[in-house]
């Protein structure tokens, strides 16, 4: 109403002021080219204000108050109509390049001061933003500080991995526009509800939360890290200190069981018997300590593996020479070929792996039987295969061995064992990318375990380390 | 073999200083025993051992630090006995200046043959061993135990001295990991790579001159070791 009232005392103001500028021209009784350049002058004036209209009825009135007012003293008008024309037609392109130009600066200006304020605004969601130390206090902060910075109906932030969505203001109605909020390829999803911010700050605001959420991730993971780190070394200074507080004693009884055992003086049959009880039973308790160890080891270094290129050779080797520590020397027939690739995984992992599953086929087989462990590179994996002469598994069994605390249902009592060893295996295999599986051939169960091979290192196998066991 | 020779235990586990002074006491050694790193130094000082057994995990300097200052004054064979069995353990023992390491809980005889080893290596030869070797950049004479390295005077541990007094028996043949761990260790070894890797790279920073390549043991990858001696060198 105001601004109808402001305009309709523009227009008159304006005529006001064309007929001002005629009728003083009048009097003066000028010549022709003064009132003219008067008029299209108060017809620029005018324009400026930036009302199309009003310099179009501006234009006209100009045009005409110089068609009647300039009349000689004969009363026939002075200029034809060709010059009428002529006149309306530079006072309407005055108007309107006047106009034009009055209108586009104050666009320009309004353009500005928008921008500085979406800019003020973008700089305190991000300062806000940069406060925020975890991941779900600062989509809860992005949100919040959205819908009252941007005066939003809403906004939702949908993080990826996260429980729930993080959602301010109101969500009902209103236009709603959704968009990509991320630096790394995750699917975070940002809804804006209500009076849209330009394409531009939308944009602005997407990458922005993109980057804080990454930048929450990464801390995020970092801590994790660093815990993960201190769990491990807490775990390992605890474990050593176990081992050592338990295998000192132990030292002691089968260092000294193994003297009396050996020294081969002791004259009853009974006094023999019971120090190879101690001795044996020494030995046993030592294989569970180890097993206990390795099996708490090995979860906490899953938990945080490393990633190297390990050389299935020497893993081999180190397993052989650790059975052999346990169970004496037995028959191992080893064929891994020279130059086989290196496999990228967690040495100690791997060790521990081929470690079951050699351990396994030791177990199940008959006394005195060999077990062959062979290498192959087959489709860019590393296939080892532990073969014994066992008894053949049952069809319905050959899946379940790998399930945790089961055992073959012929071997169960008579097998000392967790039933935890093909379990781990398979945990192991699959971290690193690989399988384990089982075979029934007509030789025997053949236990398999595949690893992808480290890219680009075929036929690289150059460690003076290893060398073929041949026992 | 372990008749009459001083065998100097150091554990801060009583009763396994117990057990073994006990058995190997039986077996006719002179054993000594103390409780920690700064005892054996002291010990050191005043009497002459044939062998010290070595503890890891022990309060005050602990094993490692007591290994490499044994080692400093000392050519005396030293065998780690410890609860630690990793690899990483392993290598740090040996470079620590350790010939042999023994993980514990053991058995007495495999303990014994350890301890034969460490003392049969002391007073090894074969026919076919130079009795000096002469070859540009080093001198080595085996009867006197010396050995000049550039010029200068070198001086090697035991064990050291036997894998290169091996390696030169068998000069410019590739020597297999086993083979050589068996010729130095005893026939019981030849899984303990690491032994090798850990021995050569201080055999090489002791006579090979600087530089990136090593001119007298050479590595053959994935079978062993081998020396280079030149030919038309004098062995006398």
């Amino acid at each position: 109403m105001k601004r109808k009232l402001r305009r309709i005392v523009r227009i008159a103001a304006s005529m006001a002021l064309i007929c001002l500028i005629a009728a003083v021209c009048e009097k003066l009784g000028s010549n022709r080219a003064t009132p003219a350049m008067l008029l299209v002058l108060a017809v620029l004036a005018i324009a400026t204000l930036g009302d199309r209209v009003l310099a179009l009825v501006s234009s006209i009135a100009a045009s005409l108050a110089f068609s009647f007012y300039f009349v000689d003293q004969t009363g026939a008008r002075a200029i034809s109509s060709v010059q009428t024309a002529i006149t309306l037609a530079t006072m309407v392109l005055t108007a309107f390049t006047g106009s034009h130009l009055a209108l586009r600066a104050q666009q320009r200006a309004r353009e500005a001061i928008r921008r500085r304020e979406e800019m003020e605004r973008l700089n305190e969601l991000s300062r806000v933003l940069l406060v925020a130390h975890t991941l779900p206090e600062a989509a809860e902060n992005a949100v919040r500080k959205l819908v009252e910075l941007f005066n939003l109906d809403g906004a939702v932030l949908r993080v990826e991995g996260a429980l729930q969505d993080f959602q301010a203001g109101n969500l009902a109605g209103g236009p709603v526009s959704v968009m990509r909020a991320t630096v790394d390829g995750r699917a975070d999803m940002l809804e804006l509800h209500g009076p849209q911010p330009s394409g531009e700050v939308r944009n602005a605001i997407a990458s922005m939360i993109g980057l804080v959420l990454d930048r929450a991730r990464n801390v995020e993971e970092r801590a994790r890290m660093e815990a993960a780190t201190r769990g491990e070394e807490l775990r390992s200074t605890v474990l050593n200190a176990l081992a050592h507080n338990f295998k000192t004693p132990l030292t002691s009884i089968k260092a000294a069981a193994s003297v009396l055992r050996s020294a081969g003086d002791l004259r009853r049959a009974d006094e023999r018997e019971l120090i190879a009880a101690i001795d044996e039973e020494a030995d046993r308790l030592e294989r569970l300590i180890q097993e206990s160890l390795d099996l708490a080891r090995i979860e906490g270094r899953r938990a945080n593996p490393q990633s190297e290129p390990c050389s299935i050779p020497i893993v081999v080797d180190k397993v052989i020479s650790k059975m052999s520590r346990y169970l004496g020397r037995r028959e191992f027939i080893i064929d891994i070929p020279e130059g086989l690739p290196f496999v990228i995984g967690d040495a100690f992992l791997l060790e521990q792996m081929l470690l079951q599953i050699v351990d396994n086929a030791w177990k199940y087989s008959q006394p005195g039987a060999r077990i062959r462990i062979s290498g192959a590179l087959c489709d860019g994996d590393v296939i080892v295969t532990v073969q014994n002469d066992g008894s053949e598994i049952p069809e319905n069994e050959r899946e379940r061995i790998f399930e945790k605390f089961y055992r073959g249902s012929k071997y169960r009592t008579r097998i000392e064992g967790t039933g935890l060893g093909l379990a781990i295996a398979r945990t192991i295999a699959e971290a690193f990318r690989g399988r384990v599986w089982l075979d029934m051939e007509p030789e025997g169960p053949a236990f398999r375990f595949a690893l992808p091979a480290e890219a680009g290192a075929e036929g690289t196998v150059d460690r003076e380390a290893h060398y073929i066991v041949n026992r | 073999m372990i008749e009459k020779r001083t065998i100097l235990l150091i554990d801060d586990e009583p009763q396994i200083r117990r057990v073994l002074r006990t058995s190997l006491t039986a077996q006719g050694a002179n054993v000594l025993d103390v409780q920690s790193g700064e005892e054996a130094l002291e010990l050191l000082r005043e009497h002459t051992v044939d062998l010290i057994l070595l503890d890891l995990n022990m309060p005050g300097m602990g094993g490692l630090e007591a290994c490499r200052a044994i080692r400093n004054g000392w050519d005396v064979p030293i065998i780690v006995v410890s609860v630690q069995e990793s690899d990483r353990d392993k290598v740090e023992a040996l470079d620590a200046g350790a010939d042999d390491f023994v993980t514990k809980p053991f058995s007495f005889d495999e303990l014994m043959a350890r301890i034969r080893a460490a003392l049969r290596r002391t007073g090894f030869a074969t026919d076919t061993t130079p009795k000096k070797v002469s070859t540009p950049g080093l001198e080595i004479d085996f009867e006197e135990r010396r050995v000049i390295a550039g010029g200068k005077m070198v001086r090697l541990t035991p064990t050291e001295f036997d894998i290169l007094r091996y390696l030169i028996s068998q000069a410019n043949k590739p020597v297999p990991h086993r083979k050589l761990l068996q010729a130095i260790w005893g026939p019981e070894y030849g899984d303990q790579i690491e032994y090798l890797r850990v021995f050569i790279n201080q055999l090489r920073k002791k006579i090979e001159p600087p530089g990136a390549k090593p001119t007298f043991i050479a590595t053959e990858p994935r079978i062993g070791y081998r020396f280079v001696l030149p030919v038309e060198q004098p062995v006398a």
